[in-house]
């Protein structure tokens, strides 16, 4: 565990590749790892497991989850949301099957408080087989791009 | 007559559903299932050979290095490498063994097993200064007990303060885990599913400065061992003496050895490791690996492909058979059912007379005051898996310390267009065996007998029940609507189903009357 103030802005993009639009968190990291960050942002492919990507957890100012958003019938729709709408951890079956919610106790429990983490959502359209985003998703990862980095600058320019 | 069914029953990982029929109350009879199948082995066929190790270090998340160790070992044998691969790269390879072993163990034990023993929920009114308890217990004030209920209630027996050390223990582990991934990274790249590991070798030169960061983290794991882990385990094992004797298993017990002091043996029966190979079954055996074979009867494959070696190995799932109760199938040694996993590995070590694992289990068992039979239990699982975490963290210090920066970390070779092999090698849960056989430069069958398809294993071709299913049966359950015996006797062999079935079939999904999650 670090210490002093913590200083890490993470972007953390989640989701499972293979499924369409449920890995599009996956899409926008790798989309960024071509883009001019604010100074010190770090980007992570978190995948399916985003409990063990985040390394040491003491230290993060800021995390901003990226991740698919259960449609509303708006698919492609950027969201803003706060970690307390990831529904409570219930049953763990397996760590295989590690969720965004049994993160958010680990990370808790390790000094990441939900107060310090955003998840930017983007609402999705297929969820199938397959590893392309539907066109809806795809038109949105722009703005779903500027969303988080402005998020990600914000937060520098207030540690500055 | 009543019936407890139980799935699943890892509380965060894996995957097992087990049917109990208790009399009297006590346990009849007992069947383990396996709920999926997975299909590795046919994904395999036809691919480049080289892809064996990259996919089947997937069969796991939790403990993908052996995976990635074993098909390495197969591979040596059919590229024609056994036996060449260069100290750094024998290093390496248990380095990045070892380190997963570690993460492991203690990943098993706090997360999974301990709360078995340990109240979390007694930490709500925690008002000391550890960190980590502070936060345990304002999570619990918000109402949040997930993940640690629903569970069984009656028999947490541990007093308040060994009680909250070992919350605060629960709390450190999860940051041990980190600390482990990232020992595994240092050497393989990342975790889980390494990269560094490859037939002849490793593809991982090492340098001052990774040996010097590897061997500062491994201090931290180490303390955490000696002044967390192993103290716990004294601590859980003096609450609940009753269990060192129930949960006995089959009393046989099967190791392949771990961690190669020296490669140059092409035998790997033979081949000097940290932690011997053998077998016990009454008295201890040299392991005939010509003698290991699965059995069908009871698994969903095709009856025909059943008894085989797994050099003769095939894959053919049959979902409808009749009678048939799991995607495991049975493996057997000379057709009997074996245990395997630390207990296993640690028994057959002291029965001959290993000069490290003697007296760390002799020291144990006199501050338990126990003797040795009382290993062959629930407890001793959990005792042996402790011992074994420091044993390996405190060789692994050694080793590090061995590894030449910058000299050969792997064999020269050409990659045969035929050949086979087969990687026999122990990994955190127990016996692992990779067999491949490569004609016109593709794979043309891999098979996989996993440490947890031993353990989890249903009847055999002679309806001899497996290791867990024979832990279980005639076992005395106290409270029928709170079958604490029969989770914590399961959950004793760390049973992790993923690597252990070969796709979730919902059909076959039985809700259970009782849920542990």
């Amino acid at each position: 565990m670090s210490k002093g103030e913590p200083r890490r802005v993470v972007i953390l993009g989640i989701g499972n590749l293979l499924l369409g639009d449920e890995g599009v968190g996956v899409h926008v990291a790798r989309r960024l790892a071509g883009v001019e960050l604010p100074e010190g942002v770090e980007v992570i492919e978190g995948g399916t497991k985003p409990v063990e990507s985040l390394g040491s957890v003491g230290d993060i100012a800021k995390l901003i989850i990226v991740d698919a958003v259960a449609g509303q019938g708006h698919p492609g729709a950027v969201y803003r949301l706060p970690a307390s709408v990831v529904p409570d951890s219930e049953a763990q079956l397996s760590l295989h099957e590690f969720t965004l919610a049994e993160a958010l106790v680990d990370w808790n429990l390790q000094g990441l408080d939900e107060t310090r983490i955003v998840i930017i959502g983007v609402g999705t359209q297929e969820v199938d087989w397959g590893t392309n985003l539907s066109p809806e998703v795809e038109a949105s990862l722009p703005a779903v791009l500027e969303t988080v980095i402005a998020e990600a600058a914000a937060e520098r320019t207030k540690r500055e | 007559m009543g019936r407890i069914v139980i799935d699943p029953v890892g509380r965060v990982e894996g995957h097992l559903s087990i049917d109990v029929t208790v009399d009297g109350g006590e346990v009849k009879d007992a069947r383990v299932a396996s709920p999926m199948f997975r299909g590795f082995e046919q994904i395999l066929v036809g691919r480049h050979p080289m892809d064996a190790q990259r996919l089947t270090t997937r069969v796991c998340g939790v403990c993908p290095a052996v995976h990635s160790v074993c098909s390495s070992l197969a591979l040596d044998q059919a590229i024609g490498v056994a036996g060449q691969v260069p100290d750094n790269g024998r290093i390496i390879r248990n380095l990045i063994l070892g380190s997963n072993f570690l993460q492991s163990h203690i990943l098993h034990f706090y997360v999974l097993a301990a709360l078995d023993y340990v109240d979390p929920v007694a930490a709500s009114d925690y008002d000391g200064n550890d960190q980590g308890m502070l936060r345990l217990a304002e999570f619990l004030q918000r109402g949040k007990l997930a993940p640690f209920a629903p569970r069984y209630e009656g028999d947490l027996r541990l007093d308040k303060e060994t009680n909250a050390a070992a919350l605060s223990h629960y709390v450190r582990a999860l940051d041990m885990r980190r600390i482990c991934h990232e020992m595994v990274a240092t050497f393989g790249g990342k975790m889980p599913h390494e990269v560094a590991c490859v037939p002849g070798g490793t593809c991982e030169v090492p340098t001052d400065d990774k040996v010097a960061s590897f061997l500062g983290r491994l201090q931290d794991v180490r303390h955490f061992i000696d002044e967390c882990y192993i103290p716990d385990i004294v601590a859980v094992a003096k609450a609940y003496p009753d269990y060192f004797e129930i949960g006995n298993g089959c009393g046989r017990y099967l190791s392949y050895g771990v961690f190669d002091l020296d490669a140059s043996e092409t035998d790997l029966m033979k081949r000097p490791r940290y932690l011997p190979s053998g077998a016990l079954n009454g008295g201890p055996q040299a392991v005939d690996a010509a003698a290991i074979t699965e059995d069908l009867k009871y698994s969903y494959f095709e009856d025909q492909c059943t008894h085989l070696h797994p050099s003769e190995g095939r894959t053919e799932p049959k979902s409808d058979k009749q009678g048939a109760y799991s995607w495991a199938k049975a493996p057997r040694l000379n057709g009997d059912p074996y245990e395997v996993g630390p207990l296993a590995r640690w028994l057959v070590a002291y029965r001959a007379g290993d000069e490290r694992v003697k007296p760390a289990v002799e020291s144990l068992l006199s501050a338990l005051g126990a003797d040795v039979t009382a290993l062959q239990s629930t407890l001793g699982r959990h005792a042996a898996r402790a011992l074994e975490t420091k044993l390996i963290a405190d060789a692994m210090a050694e080793w590090a310390l061995q590894l030449e920066p910058g000299a050969s970390v792997c064999a020269d070779y050409e990659l045969p267009e035929a050949g086979s092999g087969t990687g026999m090698v122990e990994g955190p849960r127990g016996s692992l065996l990779h067999h491949i056989d490569i004609e016109d430069s593709v794979i043309s069958r891999y098979q996989l007998v996993v440490p947890t398809t031993w353990n989890v294993s249903p009847r055999d071709d002679n309806d001899q029940p497996g290791p867990i299913e024979q832990a279980l049966m005639g076992t005395s359950i106290r409270d029928e609507a709170n079958p604490f015996e029969v989770v914590r006797i399961a959950r004793s062999f760390d049973p992790c189903l993923a690597c252990a079935v070969h796709i979730i079939d919902a059909g076959d999904n039985e809700l259970g009357l009782y849920r542990i999650v």
